[in-house]
């Protein structure tokens, strides 16, 4: 029996006069790989946000592992504490080295002590396969390394919910695929991901589900080799078409 | 030409010019923390939600900004006698120069706290860094960064805001150069060595300021 | 506060007379900053290195310190005596004069090279190209500058008082002491506020003019 990871009910966000998201409802299952596609402007981004409370919204539901999401609430730092992000332009603290960006929330937010914040930093550098690079500051590190040390440091937190925005969008192609492989690696290992990308190959691969967004709802979802080769939506149909 | 620039001046008051030496810079010194003190307070204050706390945030930095230095020397040492306040000479110019330099320094960290990209701050709160937190950790070492050019300057425009104290008679560098100008009517001679006096002390601060920021925030910038 | 009413007369005149020596002081800053703004973006490195120190000494020495050297100094030098309105306006313009140079050079150097160069291909000469091409565009970055300088001329001369230089905190201190009240300061303040603040409002004005017309 598998337990419910995400529930997503009727989601409603304005910006001023724009509607970005126009009542999306889906559910994520613990363990399952989530991808979703989508035009630009379609909401993805900002559904994201809106999960781990780093937006609000007008209307509608969001629960993480059972947790209520409201952003301004002070419940909302729970729902972080078991939700980790990484961005499209990766985030890292530029006045940190690699460790002390992984080392950075264990150690102040959950209050953990220096020594195993370190542990664990050593572990996940080691994991993402930055073992030697733990000294070296982001500005001295590669794109693609860079979003290897971000996605260590969402690790360091434990979370049980993992939120992509575009990961590999900002890279070069040679090191795209170093961060697609850590992300495939924490797909098999159990991880509940959403991720948001253009990677269709990625998606076909190691999703479970695809999610294709359209004009803020869900316009089609379904398994990777449905959607992919057989959408019923022509939206859907026009998207996959252009991005081929 | 001896009689106009008498080297044997230097040494004979050398007692007293690094007398006055020293007293500008424990002056500058306790100048610059208390200028530290208001600007952050400064900043906090025009920074708030509340429209009252950001009003008198935003008028105490305009008016210092707009006002010469001298007139609060002036005010806090003789002013604020008639209304029953006395303060002495050294506390009078460090509260002056500070609450001047705090009006410079509410403005910088201003500036230096929106140039930190909200993404930052965004990232620090993904990661569960409550605000306070992500102040502490996150943004005041990269504000600090963007900052410290410019709040060198200002440490350095303090510096030299000391030899206004002179006029209510704290024993600084200028107060001595004039005293011994007094005395022996080589103003030529003796305004000379103050004037160098601080251009050696400003200009090493200036070297050690860009050693500071080379040594602590040059790793930062990589090898980009 | 009342005590000071019958004094308002003299603190404007005051003011004035601090309005007087700025704008004196201002006009013969900027004749030094161009003057001394061509010596810096000249191609003599010796003539660089000069204008360069005596930039460095102004902005390393107080202004006090400045104003006590041409007062009580410079007449030793020249056997001349200067009255404190002289010095001050002196000392004023040469403190002024090594801002107004940073003004300018980064004005002049605001102007890309490539105009240069369509000016020379244009057979205009380097003066002719200061004139009309350089200067006009180089007064958008120097003229906000002018008027920060300009701000601070107008506090730098309640320095001169320290001289005897009569001007509005001097006037202020006066009345200061014979009513024994805090009100003529405060009232000064207020005057520099106003002068001060409504320059920097009317420099705001002229650089928002300057960055949405023509570029």
């Amino acid at each position: 029996m598998t337990a419910e990871m995400l529930a997503v009910d009727a989601v409603v966000k304005r910006y001023g006069p724009r509607t970005v998201l126009n009542g999306i409802s889906f559910r994520v299952a613990a363990g399952e790989v989530l991808v979703v596609i989508g035009p630009s402007g379609g909401g993805k981004s900002t559904l994201l946000r809106c999960i781990n409370g780093l937006e609000d919204f007008s209307a509608g539901r969001i629960a993480v592992d059972g947790l209520p999401v409201h952003a301004r609430s002070a419940g909302i730092w729970e729902v972080r504490k078991r939700v980790g992000m990484i961005f499209q332009h990766f985030n890292l603290f530029p006045h940190l080295t690699a460790r002390q960006n992984i080392e950075l929330a264990p150690r102040r937010a959950l209050g953990l002590p220096a020594a195993e914040c370190r542990a664990r930093a050593e572990a996940l550098l080691a994991r993402v396969g930055l073992a030697e690079f733990g000294g070296q500051y982001p500005g001295q590190l590669s794109g693609g390394q860079q979003q290897r040390v971000a996605i260590a440091r969402a690790l360091a937190m434990q979370p049980k919910l993992m939120l992509f925005d575009e990961p590999t969008s900002a890279l070069d192609p040679e090191t795209v695929g170093e961060v697609l492989a850590v992300m495939k690696e924490l797909a098999l290992g159990g991880m509940t991901m959403i991720v948001v990308t253009h990677e269709l190959n990625f998606a076909k691969e190691v999703g479970d589900r695809i999610l294709f967004m359209d004009a803020g709802v869900v316009a089609e979802e379904g398994p990777p080799e449905m959607l992919l080769s057989r959408p019923q939506n022509p939206r859907t149909r026009q998207f996959i078409q252009a991005v081929l | 030409m001896t009689s106009l620039f008498d080297p044997g001046l230097f040494w004979r008051y050398r007692s007293v010019i690094v007398a006055g030496a020293a007293t500008t810079l424990l002056l500058g010194a306790c100048s610059v923390a208390a200028s530290f003190v208001f600007g952050l307070a400064g900043w906090l204050l025009k920074a708030s939600k509340l429209r009252a706390c950001a009003w008198a945030g935003g008028a105490y930095v305009e008016a210092l900004r707009n006002t010469p230095d001298l007139l609060y020397i002036y005010g806090l040492y003789f002013g604020l006698v008639t209304v029953g306040v006395t303060f002495s000479a050294f506390t009078s110019a460090v509260l002056a120069l500070g609450i001047q330099g705090g009006a410079y320094i509410a403005e910088i960290i201003r500036g230096a706290f929106t140039a930190v990209s909200n993404e930052q701050r965004v990232a620090a709160r993904a990661l569960g860094l409550k605000p306070w937190k992500s102040l502490a950790y996150v943004e005041l070492p990269q504000m600090l960064r963007v900052a410290f050019p410019a709040l060198g300057n200002q440490v350095i425009s303090t510096l030299l805001g000391t030899a206004l104290a002179s006029v209510i008679a704290v024993p600084e560098l200028t107060y001595q150069s004039q005293i011994i100008g007094d005395s022996t009517y080589q103003y030529f001679s003796v305004f000379s060595v103050d004037a160098v006096i601080y251009l050696v002390l400003v200009q090493a601060l200036t070297r050690l300021f860009h050693l500071i920021d080379h040594l602590w925030f040059g790793p930062w910038r990589g090898t980009v | 506060m009342e005590r000071v009413l019958p004094y308002l007369g003299l603190l404007v005149r005051g003011a004035l007379i601090t309005l007087e020596i700025s704008t004196l002081s201002l006009a013969c800053s900027l004749l030094i900053g161009v003057l001394v703004g061509l010596v810096a973006t000249s191609r003599a490195s010796a003539a660089r290195a000069a204008a360069r120190v005596y930039v460095e000494f102004v902005r390393s020495v107080p202004l006090l310190v400045q104003i006590f050297f041409v007062y009580y100094g410079l007449p030793l030098m020249f056997r001349l005596n200067l009255s404190p309105y002289q010095a001050a306006t002196i000392a004023l313009s040469l403190y002024g004069g090594a801002y107004m140079v940073e003004a300018v050079r980064s004005g002049i150097q605001s102007v890309g090279k490539l105009q240069w160069e369509a000016a020379r291909a244009l057979s205009l000469g380097y003066w002719r190209t200061m004139a009309h091409i350089v200067a006009p565009q180089a007064i958008r970055v120097t003229l906000p500058a002018a008027i920060g300088i300009f701000i601070s001329l107008l506090k730098g001369s309640s320095v001169a008082s320290i001289i005897g230089f009569v001007e509005l905190l001097q006037t202020a201190i006066n009345i200061r002491n014979s009513i024994f009240s805090l009100s003529p300061l405060f009232v000064a303040g207020v005057l520099y506020f106003l002068m001060c603040y409504g320059l920097s409002r009317f420099g705001g004005r002229v650089e928002a003019r300057f960055r949405y017309g023509a570029s």
